[in-house]
């Protein structure tokens, strides 16, 4: 695509023949709304598919209005059902419009995010970078084939190197070079090296520093060196004449710093260069947290398989085994029963665990003034009962002040419940479990702290994660989900979980805090 | 470790010889009881419940040879560990080119299958199954081996 007419860009109102380019080209329906404050005052420009009714004008005042009021895309859809992206587009710091987008392809959605910032630009900018962005006719190919090329790894860390040949080959780089960052924000990984025409490894090294260099300094993303020799002794040994790099991020986090040399002074990357390069690598972020997201999404559908198959397996079979031995000694048939009595149970808990994890989540359920002190009396003299049976002692301790918070009395009461049947769960008979709520200057803290095996330090990270049920003790597997609801719960109050061993080992203390409201 | 059928032990010589041994690893209790039920009697059985028993079984020079491994695919490593895949294909890899494979899932991904065909897995069995089509499956496997 060649959007010439960006360069002539000073205003919104100039926009609608680029939008109808682009919409044809990327098969979206696009809309331009220029806004006065939080009003649409005009609407400037739609595309040209808008007549399959996708984007129907009253559909498309009420998400810009819809938008205006949370800033966030979640939960918006078109007409046409696909998930709707709306781009802001800034002046002078101020939301001046905003594009209305049905991307009907996914590698569209990058690319669009970009055309916005670029629109912003244009309107904020000098003139000269918007003439030198539309020289690109290739950005949007770049895009697509950096999507295709992705598409099928299933490990998000190997998207770089990918990208690396990509770009490499749109911007006729001679060496191209990406060093990730490790982990754990320790320094910097070996460099991987694209024709590096022989180079010796100190040279690889020398450029590597470069790289490393540009990132922290953030300062000079391009570097001809015809203008600055003396400072790059490593270009001369492979003759390079100019270099741009940019930082892959992903979730505001640097992953690592992708660099490009060119050689010969005819050949020298432009700023239009560098424009093309900070797109795409905008884009190689996002893929790394589409990737990572499918992982976990696997991941998660994985362990919902097996928590929900695993009973429906033996309910299943044990009928069976049940109604086709009729002659079964009644001591085995009492046990099978048994057995199929718990894992009913436990679908059963599963299903109901599932609906609180997937409710204590939505921010916007009802907060009222609860009373922590009240919570965690009531809690004590529930699972008092049940205790009772198994000889465990249930021992309460709060404060004799009120303390009281606004919340969601409903996930706390759960959350805390969830602790409390895990304590009891892991508690041997004759056991004792200790529930206290204790005031600090900016929150509440209420702990649970069992006489059970404990948790070891290698677990705590993931036993609060959704579905992860491990075994402590002689206690068989559970739902995986009362520790992920008490998680959600606190976490959706602006609270912390956490796993510590028990003051008096062994044991275990699950602890969760609550900002104390204001005035309380 | 479970052994509910034999006095077998990892490191141990069975001391009736039958016919064909399999080796269940399977951290689920009922779903182990439900097995033996199905198997018992027609073929020798030993229990493993995470990885580390499972591998004690399998460990070269043991005189104890089996036939079939019948492998969960989410299996702790060891006792009280998450249960996880990556196990499961450790206990694949120790397990050598010797005994067929079964595995049983609630859970396989695509990736996951892929890998268990690779190790030449025979077949998968995705939970909820039914365990006649199992013990059909595996007496014809097992016939199979015995001709070949």
């Amino acid at each position: 695509m060649q959007p010439t007419n960006l360069v002539e860009l000073k205003e919104l109102k100039s926009l609608p023949p680029l939008l109808e380019q682009v919409a044809v080209q990327t098969e979206c329906v696009i809309r331009l709304l220029q806004l006065d404050g939080n009003a649409v005052i005009q609407k400037v420009a739609q595309g040209p598919i808008a007549s399959q009714g996708c984007l129907s004008e009253e559909r498309c005042h009420k998400i810009v209005t819809e938008w205006l009021g949370n800033k966030s895309n979640d939960g918006m859809t078109c007409l046409c059902g696909h998930a709707l992206t709306v781009l802001p587009i800034y002046y002078r710091g101020q939301v001046n419009g905003i594009l209305t987008v049905c991307p009907t392809t996914p590698e569209a959605r990058p690319y669009l995010t970009s055309l916005a910032n670029v629109i912003s630009n244009c309107l904020s900018l000098a003139r000269s970078s918007v003439a030198l962005w539309s020289e690109h006719s290739d950005l949007l190919t770049a895009h697509k084939e950096l999507y295709r090329e992705t598409e099928s790894l299933t490990d998000a860390e190997a998207v770089p190197e990918v990208a690396l040949r990509i770009i490499q080959k749109y911007l006729a780089a001679d060496v191209a070079l990406y060093v990730r960052r490790n982990a754990a924000d320790t320094g910097w990984g070996r460099p991987i090296v694209l024709n590096n025409a022989g180079a010796s490894e100190e040279w690889v090294a020398a450029l590597s520093r470069v790289v490393t260099k540009s990132h922290e300094q953030d300062q000079c993303p391009l570097i001809i060196l015809e203008e600055n020799k003396s400072g790059y002794p490593q270009f001369a040994e492979l003759n390079l004449s100019s270099f741009i790099s940019a930082t892959v991020s992903c979730e505001s986090k640097s992953l690592g710093r992708m660099a490009f040399c060119s050689r010969g002074s005819e050949n020298a990357f432009t700023i239009s260069d560098l424009s093309l390069l900070e797109n795409l690598v905008s884009t190689i972020g996002l893929r790394i947290h589409d990737l990572r997201n499918r992982k976990l999404k696997e991941r998660f559908l994985e362990r919902a398989m097996h928590q929900i198959n695993t009973p429906a397996h033996s309910v299943r079979e044990i009928a069976r085994v049940l109604t086709t031995n009729k002659d079964l000694p009644a001591e085995m048939r009492e046990s099978w029963l048994a057995d199929l009595s718990e894992e009913a149970e436990r679908l059963v808990r599963l299903v109901q665990q599932a609906r609180e994890f997937s409710l204590f989540q939505k921010p916007t359920r009802p907060r009222v003034a609860v009373s922590l002190d009240r919570i965690v009396k009531d809690i004590a003299g529930q699972v008092g009962r049940l205790a009772s049976q198994r000889q465990i002692t249930i021992e309460a301790s709060v404060p004799d002040e009120n303390c009281e918070i606004v919340a969601d009395a409903e996930a706390i009461y759960a959350a805390l419940q969830s602790l409390v049947e895990n304590a009891l769960k892991f508690s041997p008979t004759g056991a004792k479990i200790r529930i206290t709520l204790s005031e600090g200057k900016t929150d509440y803290r209420v702990s649970v702290i069992d006489q059970g095996p404990g948790v070891p330090e290698s677990q705590r990270a993931e036993i609060f994660e959704e579905l992860v049920s491990i075994a402590r003790g002689t206690v068989r597997e559970s739902t995986g989900l009362g520790l992920a609801i008490a998680r959600v719960a606190v976490e959706n109050h602006a609270g912390t979980l956490t796993c510590t061993d028990a003051p008096e080992k062994p044991g275990a203390c699950f602890s969760f805090t609550l900002p104390r409201t204001e005035g309380s | 470790m479970q052994n509910l059928s034999s006095d077998t032990q990892p490191g141990s010589s069975l001391a009736v010889m039958p016919t064909k041994h399999i080796l269940i690893i399977e951290d689920n209790p009922v779903h182990q009881r439900l097995m033996e039920n199905e198997l018992r009697g027609d073929y020798e059985l030993a229990f493993a419940a995470d990885g580390q028993t499972a591998q004690a079984y399998l460990k070269d020079g043991l005189p104890l040879k089996f036939d079939l491994l019948v492998l969960d695919s989410l299996i702790p490593a060891r006792p009280g560990e998450q249960p996880n895949s990556a196990e499961a294909i450790e206990i694949l890899k120790n397990a050598g080119a010797g005994p067929a494979v079964v595995v049983v899932s609630g859970s396989p991904t695509d990736d996951l299958r892929a890998e268990f065909r690779r190790f030449g897995v025979s077949r998968i069995f995705e939970k909820p199954f039914s365990l006649t089509e199992f013990r059909e499956y595996i007496d014809a496997l097992l016939r199979e081996t015995e001709a070949k």
